[in-house]
C-alpha cells in the first residue's frame, strides 16, 4: 500500500515538474483557478485591504501596473515575470505554505495566456443579448492569447434587467447583504456610503460610483461585475448585477425604504416612592438613594440627522436631587465632532459610629445628614478626516463636595473602660480642572500618538474627631484637622506602534510627568461649643512637594509561529519626590498666648527616589483542537532611596533608608471546549514579593530610634491562587456555570530586636506576621425552559480567614467568616406586549468577633433580603409602561440593631418613543 | 529575606495539601478531555454563551477587524482573547462577540446608532461582564461596594477589556502606573505626602477590595489584623503585642490602629512620620 502511494506521489510530482518546464501549457481558468489562488495566497498583503510594496493583485490593472519594485507580471511572458520567480523561490508568500508546483504551473499558464481577468470580451453586446456560458468561455479562450501585454480589458457587463425594479424589494436587501458591512454610516470604507440615496450618489474618495440612468458608465457596476467588490465573501450573481444595472438605469430611486430616520426621540419619566422603617441613613448608604418621593427621567435619547453626514445625539438620565448624566454630541463625517456632558451622583453615609454592647450608651449618632456629591462637566472637540491626524482637545471640570463618614472614631469612657466608637466625619471640597490635547496619526503604517494633560487640583478637607469624652451622648471636645492641597501637574505620553509583519507588532512609549504642590495643615482643639480650648494646636505651612516621573516602555506581540503568540515587554519607571514644610507643634491655648512646653518649631522634609524595572511575557497557543493554552510571567526589580526628617517632634526623627524589592508573578492555565456545549478554564498563579530595608540612619532624639518606622528590615509575601470555571449547556435552553477560586497568602516580616529590659522585649528576626486564606464557590444557572419564561439564578459561598501574629493578645482576634449570596430572577411573557418579572436577592455574612472583654469587636454580622416584582406593558406603538414593587430588609446584629431597616418602594416608569 | 529551605518546603506543603483535590480533578479532567479532543479534532473554538441579540448571528472577529482595526491589532495579547462564543464556522476567531453578542445585524447596518446599536456594549451596562464574572457580580451586592449595579459606574471605567489602554489594570505594561485607576477619582488619598504610607507603593488593593466588601470603606479586613499582616513584630512575652518597638496592647483594647484615633492619616501625613495626623 505504501509502495503504491509512493509511486503515485512520485508520478504526480514528476508530472508537475514536467508540466512546469513545458513551454506549451493548457490555459488556466481565471474564475475557478486563478482568482481563488490569488485570494488565498496573495490578497492578505496585496489585496483590497493592504497593498504591501504598493502592489495589488485584486484587479488586472493594478496587477499589471506592478508596485514599488517594478512590474511583477509581464502579460504573455511568465518566464520573465518576477512574480513567477518569487513564488518559485518561495520568497512569496512570506508566511504560510508556499505555492505548490501545480499552482505555479497554473499561474504561469494564466500569465502566458495574457493574464485575462474575469470574462474577457470585445465591446459590450447590446442589452439583452446574453451569451450562453459556453459561448463566453469560448470567447475568452479565443481572445486571451491575442491580447497585447499590459492592455486593460473591458468586461462583458451582464445586461440590465428589463423588469421594473423595486428598491425595497430588489436592491435594499442586496445592499444590506453585500455592501453595508463596509459602506454603512459608521467609518465607511473609501468614504463611500450606501445607506441613503444622497450619500450613494455623492460617491466617495474614488469619485462618483453611481450615475443615475447610466449603469454602463457607473463604476459600481464594473466593480461588482469584475468581482472586485465585495472584497470578501460571495460575489454578486449575474442576476443581481442585472438588477443593479436596471435600478441605476431606472434612476437609482430610493423608494419604499426610509433612509436613516431624520429624528428619533425617547423619554422615560420615572417616579418612585420609598418608605423606610429603621435606620434611614443606612438605607441611603446601601441603595445610593433617598427615601420619600423622588422622580426624574430614567432615560433620554435623542438622535437627529441634520443631513446624511451630520448627526446630533443626546443621551442621559436624571433622578432625585443630585443624580444627573447627560451627553450631547454633534458628529459630522469627514470633519469631526463636538461633544460635551455633565455627570453627577450623590453618595450617602451612615451617621452611626461603632458599637460596644457593654456600654450604657452603646451606639453614638451624629446629628448630620452625611452625603457627598461627585460630578464633572466635560467638553471636547475632535478632528476626524481620512488621511489627517486625529486631533482631540478637551476640558474637564471635576468636583466633590459634601461630608462623608470616616472610621477615625472618637473615644467614649464608661465604667473605667475606654472604647473608640464615637462617629467621625470629614468635609470635602475638591475642584479639578483638566485640559487634554491628544493627537494620533497613522504615518505609513506607523501609529504615532501623543496625549498631553494638564491638571489643576484644589482640595480642602476638614476632619472632625472627638477628643476625650465623658461617656455622654454629646462629646466634650472636638479636634478639627484641616488639610489643604493645591497642585499643578502636567503629563505627556508619547507612544508609537508599528506592525512590522502581519504577525508582529512593536510598540514603545515615553511618559513624563511633573507636579508642584502647596499644602497646609492645621489642627485645633475645641469644646462642644466650638471655642478653642487648651490642647494640641498644630499647624504647618507651607508644605511644598516637587515630584516628577519618567517611564519608558517597549512592548511587542509576535506570532510567526502557527498558533503561537508571544507578547511581552519591558518598562522602566523613575520617580523622584522632594517635600519640605515648616511645622509648629503647640500645646496650650493660642488665643491667650498660653503655651505649655515643650513647644516645637520644626522643618519636616523627605525625599524619595524610586527606580523600578518590569519585564512581562505572555505565551498563548491555540492550535490544540478546542484549546487555548497560556502562560504569563512578570518580574519587577525596584530600588527606593528615601530620606525622612522631623527634627522638632517630641522624639525627633531622622531616617535614611535604602530599600530593594523583587517581585515575581507566574500564571499558567488553559481554556478548553471539547464540545460546543462545554467549556472549562483554569489557571494557577504564584506570586512572590520580597522587600529588604537597609536603614543607613535611623535616629531619634539624637540617638538610635526606638520606635516606628525603622523597625522593619524585610518583608516577604507569597500568594498562590487557583481558579477554575466550568460552563455547560446541556440543552439549548439551559446554561450552568460553576466557578471555584482559592487564594492563600503568607505575610512574613523581619524586624529589629527590642531590648528595653521590659517583658515585651523580643529577639527580633523573621516571623510569619499574617496568613490569608480564601475560597469562593459560585453556581449560576440560566434557563429558558419555555419560550415565554426566562429564569436566572446565582449562588455563591465565600469563606476567608485572616490570622495574624497577635502573640496571644486577647484584644486582637482572627478575622474569619463566611458570606452566602443568592440571586434569583425570572420573567414571564404574558403576551406580545406584556411581561411580568420578579427578582430575589439574599446575602448573609458572619465575621462577628467575641473579643468584647479585652478589645473592641469590629467584625460584622449581617443579613439582607431584596425583592423586586413588576409588570411592563406596551401601550400603543410609542409607549411602554413599567410598574414595580421593591422590598429591602437589612439586619445587623453586630451593631446592636441600630443599622437595621426595612424599606418598601414603588417604582413607575413610562418610556415614550417618537420617530 | 532568605528563609531556610525546610521552612519554605513546609510552607509549600501546607498549601499543596489544600490543592490536592482540585489539582487531581483538573489533571483527570484534562487527561480525559485531551484524549477526547485529540480523537475528534475539528474546530479550534472555545466557547462561552455570547450575549443574546434577537436575530443576530456570529460573524467572527475578522469581520469586526475591518472597522475596529486598532482594537483588533493588540487584542490577541489580552486575557479576553482566550475565549470564544459558539462559532458560526469552524476555526472562526470569534472573541469579540463573546462579549458584544452576534454581530451580523450590526455589520449589515454598517454600524449602530443611538437607537439601534444592534450590539451589546458592556461599557454602557456591565451585565455582559457578569455573565462570566459571576463572583464579582455577587461582590457588588455586598454592603460596601462601588456603585456599578446602581449604574453610576461601569466596569470599563477601571478595567480595559481589550488590554491596550495604558492607564488601566488589564493593560499590563503599557505605561500603566500604580494606583492610577483609583487616583482618577480618589485624588485625596493618592496625593503626595511628606511622609507616605509604604503600603501605597504596593497598591490600593493591599487594603481595599475594589468591587465590594462586607467591611466599611471596602476594607479587606477590619480590626488590627489589617495592619498586623505587615506590621507585627517578632513576639516577645505572650500576651504583649509589640509594634514598632512599642507595646500596643493597651491601645488595641480601644479599637484598631486607625479607628482607635491614633494612626488616622493612613494614606500619608504632611506633619507626622507615624501618621498620627
Amino acid at each position: 500500500m505504501q509502495s503504491r502511494a509512493f509511486t503515485l506521489s512520485f508520478g504526480l510530482t514528476a508530472l508537475s515538474v514536467a508540466l512546469s518546464a513545458s513551454p506549451c501549457l493548457a490555459e488556466a481558468d481565471f474564475t475557478k483557478q486563478i482568482r481563488p489562488l490569488l485570494q488565498r495566497k496573495c490578497w492578505k498583503c496585496h489585496g483590497p485591504e493592504k497593498a504591501k510594496s504598493g502592489f495589488r493583485l485584486d484587479s488586472r490593472a493594478a496587477a499589471l501596473k506592478g508596485g514599488d519594485d517594478g512590474v511583477a507580471i509581464i502579460s504573455g511572458n511568465s518566464a520573465d515575470s518576477p512574480l513567477i520567480h518569487l513564488v518559485e523561490d518561495e520568497d512569496m508568500p512570506p508566511k504560510g505554505a508556499p505555492l505548490t508546483k501545480q499552482e505555479i504551473v497554473l499561474l504561469r499558464s494564466w500569465i502566458d495566456h495574457g493574464a485575462p481577468w474575469g470574462t474577457v470580451a470585445k465591446p459590450n453586446p447590446p442589452a439583452g443579448a446574453v451569451k450562453p456560458p459556453q459561448a463566453e468561455e469560448a470567447t475568452q479562450r479565443e481572445n486571451a492569447p491575442t491580447l497585447p501585454a499590459g492592455e486593460l480589458v473591458d468586461l462583458v457587463l451582464p445586461p440590465a434587467s428589463g423588469e421594473n425594479v423595486e428598491f425595497a424589494r430588489d436592491i435594499h436587501p442586496l445592499i444590506q447583504r453585500k455592501c453595508a458591512k463596509c459602506h454603512g454610516p459608521e467609518n465607511p470604507k473609501s468614504r463611500f456610503r450606501l445607506d441613503n440615496r444622497a450619500s450613494a450618489l455623492k460617491g466617495g474618495a474614488e469619485g462618483v460610483a453611481i450615475i443615475p440612468g447610466d449603469s454602463q458608465n457607473s463604476p459600481l457596476i464594473h466593480l461588482v461585475a469584475d468581482q472586485e467588490m465585495p472584497p470578501e465573501g460571495e460575489p454578486l450573481t449575474q442576476e443581481e448585477v442585472t438588477l443593479l444595472r436596471a435600478w441605476i438605469d431606472q434612476g437609482a430611486k430610493w423608494g419604499g425604504v426610509s433612509d436613516t430616520p431624520d429624528f428619533a426621540f425617547s423619554l422615560a419619566p420615572t417616579r418612585q416612592w420609598f418608605s423606610v422603617d429603621g435606620n434611614e441613613q443606612k438605607f441611603r448608604e446601601h441603595s445610593w438613594m433617598r427615601e420619600g418621593w423622588t422622580g426624574g427621567v430614567g432615560q433620554l435619547t435623542l438622535e437627529s440627522w441634520l443631513d446624511p453626514d451630520t448627526r446630533v445625539t443626546a443621551e442621559g438620565s436624571a433622578h432625585g436631587p443630585a443624580n444627573l448624566d447627560l451627553t450631547l454630541a454633534l458628529n459630522r463625517q469627514e470633519v469631526g465632532f463636538v461633544r460635551g456632558g455633565v455627570e453627577q451622583f450623590r453618595r450617602y453615609y451612615n451617621n452611626y459610629g461603632g458599637h460596644f454592647d457593654p456600654f450604657a450608651i452603646s451606639d453614638f449618632k451624629l446629628d448630620q445628614e452625611l452625603h457627598l456629591d461627585t460630578g464633572c462637566f466635560w467638553t471636547e472637540v475632535g478632528l476626524r478626516r481620512t488621511g489627517w491626524p486625529e486631533i482631540t482637545l478637551g476640558y474637564e471640570y471635576r468636583f466633590r463636595e459634601g461630608m462623608k463618614s470616616t472610621l477615625h472614631w472618637g473615644q467614649s469612657t464608661q465604667g473605667g473602660e475606654t472604647r473608640k466608637i464615637y462617629p467621625a466625619y470629614k468635609r470635602i471640597k475638591e475642584d479639578v480642572h483638566i485640559l487634554r490635547a491628544n493627537v494620533k496619526y497613522d504615518w505609513a503604517g506607523l501609529l504615532l500618538e501623543n496625549n498631553f494633560m494638564a491638571e489643576f487640583l484644589d482640595l480642602e478637607t476638614q476632619r472632625y474627631e472627638v477628643s476625650p469624652a465623658s461617656g455622654g451622648a454629646v462629646p466634650d471636645t472636638f479636634t478639627t484637622i484641616e488639610d489643604s492641597h493645591e497642585a499643578f501637574q502636567f503629563s505627556n505620553t508619547f507612544s508609537l506602534q508599528k506592525e512590522i509583519k502581519d504577525w508582529g507588532l512593536l510598540s514603545g512609549g515615553y511618559y513624563y510627568s511633573h507636579l508642584d504642590a502647596d499644602a497646609a495643615f492645621r489642627q485645633s482643639t475645641m469644646n462642644g461649643m466650638g471655642a478653642l480650648v487648651v490642647g494640641q494646636h498644630w499647624f504647618a505651612q507651607p508644605i511644598i512637594h516637587d515630584w516628577s516621573a519618567h517611564i519608558f516602555n517597549l512592548s511587542t506581540r509576535l506570532g510567526p509561529w502557527e498558533g503561537l503568540t508571544f507578547s511581552g515587554g519591558v518598562q522602566n519607571n523613575w520617580e523622584r519626590q522632594n517635600s519640605v514644610g515648616s511645622s509648629t507643634l503647640f500645646f496650650g491655648l493660642p488665643n491667650a498666648m498660653m503655651a505649655i512646653p515643650p513647644f516645637f518649631v520644626s522643618r519636616v522634609s523627605s525625599s524619595k527616589q524610586k527606580v523600578t524595572t518590569t519585564e512581562h511575557a505572555t505565551l498563548r497557543y491555540d492550535r490544540i483542537p478546542h484549546t487555548v493554552l497560556f502562560a504569563e510571567a512578570e518580574f519587577e526589580q525596584g530600588r527606593i532611596d528615601y530620606f525622612e526628617r522631623d527634627p522638632g517632634a517630641l522624639q525627633g526623627f531622622l531616617r535614611d533608608t535604602e530599600s530593594r524589592s523583587r517581585d515575581q508573578d507566574y500564571r499558567a492555565g488553559f481554556t478548553l471546549s471539547p464540545w460546543s456545549r462545554v467549556s472549562l478554564n483554569a489557571h494557577y498563579r504564584y506570586r512572590q514579593q520580597e522587600d529588604d530595608y537597609d536603614h543607613l540612619r535611623n535616629e531619634a532624639g539624637g540617638g538610635a530610634n526606638v520606635g516606628f518606622p525603622g523597625f522593619i528590615l524585610g518583608r516577604d509575601l507569597e500568594t498562590r491562587e487557583f481558579r477554575t470555571r466550568l460552563n455547560v449547556r446541556p440543552t439549548p435552553w439551559l446554561r450552568v456555570f460553576l466557578t471555584y477560586q482559592m487564594q492563600a497568602t503568607d505575610y512574613r516580616t523581619e524586624t529589629d530586636a527590642v531590648t528595653f529590659g521590659l517583658p515585651s522585649d523580643t529577639v527580633g528576626g523573621d516571623h510569619l506576621a499574617g496568613e490569608f486564606d480564601s475560597r469562593i464557590y459560585s453556581l449560576n444557572v440560566v434557563a429558558t425552559p419555555w419560550q415565554r419564561v426566562a429564569l436566572n439564578g446565582t449562588f455563591s459561598f465565600h469563606d476567608s480567614q485572616t490570622r495574624t501574629a497577635n502573640n496571644g493578645d486577647p484584644a486582637v482576634e482572627d478575622y474569619e467568616g463566611e458570606i452566602y449570596s443568592i440571586l434569583f430572577g425570572g420573567s414571564y411573557q404574558l403576551d406580545d406586549k406584556t411581561d411580568i418579572s420578579a427578582h430575589y436577592t439574599f446575602s448573609q455574612g458572619d465575621f462577628s468577633q467575641g473579643n468584647t472583654a479585652e478589645g473592641l469587636p469590629l467584625g460584622i454580622e449581617y443579613r439582607q433580603h431584596g425583592l423586586q416584582a413588576g409588570i411592563a406593558t406596551q401601550i400603543g406603538d410609542n409607549l411602554r409602561a413599567q410598574l414595580q414593587y421593591q422590598l429591602q430588609h437589612y439586619g445587623e446584629p453586630s451593631s446592636g440593631g441600630v443599622n437595621d431597616y426595612t424599606a418598601h418602594g414603588v417604582f413607575l416608569n413610562c418610556a415614550l418613543n417618537w420617530k | 529575606m532568605n528563609l531556610p529551605l525546610f521552612k519554605r518546603a513546609a510552607l509549600q506543603f501546607r498549601f499543596r495539601k489544600e490543592l490536592v483535590l482540585p489539582a487531581l480533578a483538573v489533571t483527570l479532567g484534562l487527561t480525559l478531555t485531551t484524549h477526547l479532543v485529540i480523537s475528534c479534532a475539528g474546530s479550534r473554538t472555545v466557547v462561552v454563551a455570547p450575549p443574546s441579540i434577537r436575530g443576530a448571528k456570529v460573524v467572527g472577529s475578522k469581520t469586526c477587524a475591518t472597522c475596529h482595526e486598532s482594537i483588533s491589532k493588540k487584542f490577541s495579547g489580552s486575557v479576553h482573547s482566550r475565549i470564544h462564543p459558539v462559532a458560526g464556522a469552524e476555526g472562526v476567531n470569534t472573541s469579540c462577540e463573546s462579549c458584544h453578542g452576534g454581530g451580523s445585524l450590526h455589520v449589515e447596518a454598517g454600524g449602530g446608532t443611538a437607537f439601534h446599536r444592534l450590539i451589546v456594549n458592556p461599557g454602557k451596562s456591565s451585565e455582559a461582564c457578569f455573565k462570566c464574572h459571576v463572583g464579582v457580580h455577587s461582590e457588588f451586592r455586598l454592603p460596601s461596594h462601588h456603585p456599578v449595579l446602581e449604574k453610576k459606574m461601569n466596569c470599563v471605567e477601571c478595567h480595559d477589556p481589550h488590554g491596550h489602554d495604558i492607564k488601566k489594570p488589564a493593560g499590563g505594561l503599557g505605561l500603566a502606573r500604580l494606583n492610577q485607576s483609583c487616583a482618577q477619582c480618589h485624588r485625596e488619598q493618592t496625593r503626595n505626602f511628606v511622609f507616605e504610607h509604604e503600603a501605597m507603593r504596593e497598591g490600593c488593593t493591599t487594603c481595599h477590595q475594589p468591587h465590594g466588601s462586607v467591611n466599611d470603606k471596602l476594607l479587606v479586613q477590619r480590626g488590627a489584623n489589617l495592619c498586623l499582616k505587615c506590621h507585627a513584630q517578632v513576639p516577645g512575652a505572650s500576651g504583649r503585642l509589640v509594634i514598632g518597638k512599642a507595646d500596643h496592647s493597651l491601645f488595641l483594647r480601644q479599637g484598631n490602629c486607625s479607628t482607635s484615633g491614633c494612626h488616622t492619616a493612613v494614606h500619608g501625613s504632611n506633619i507626622h512620620p507615624k501618621f498620627l495626623y
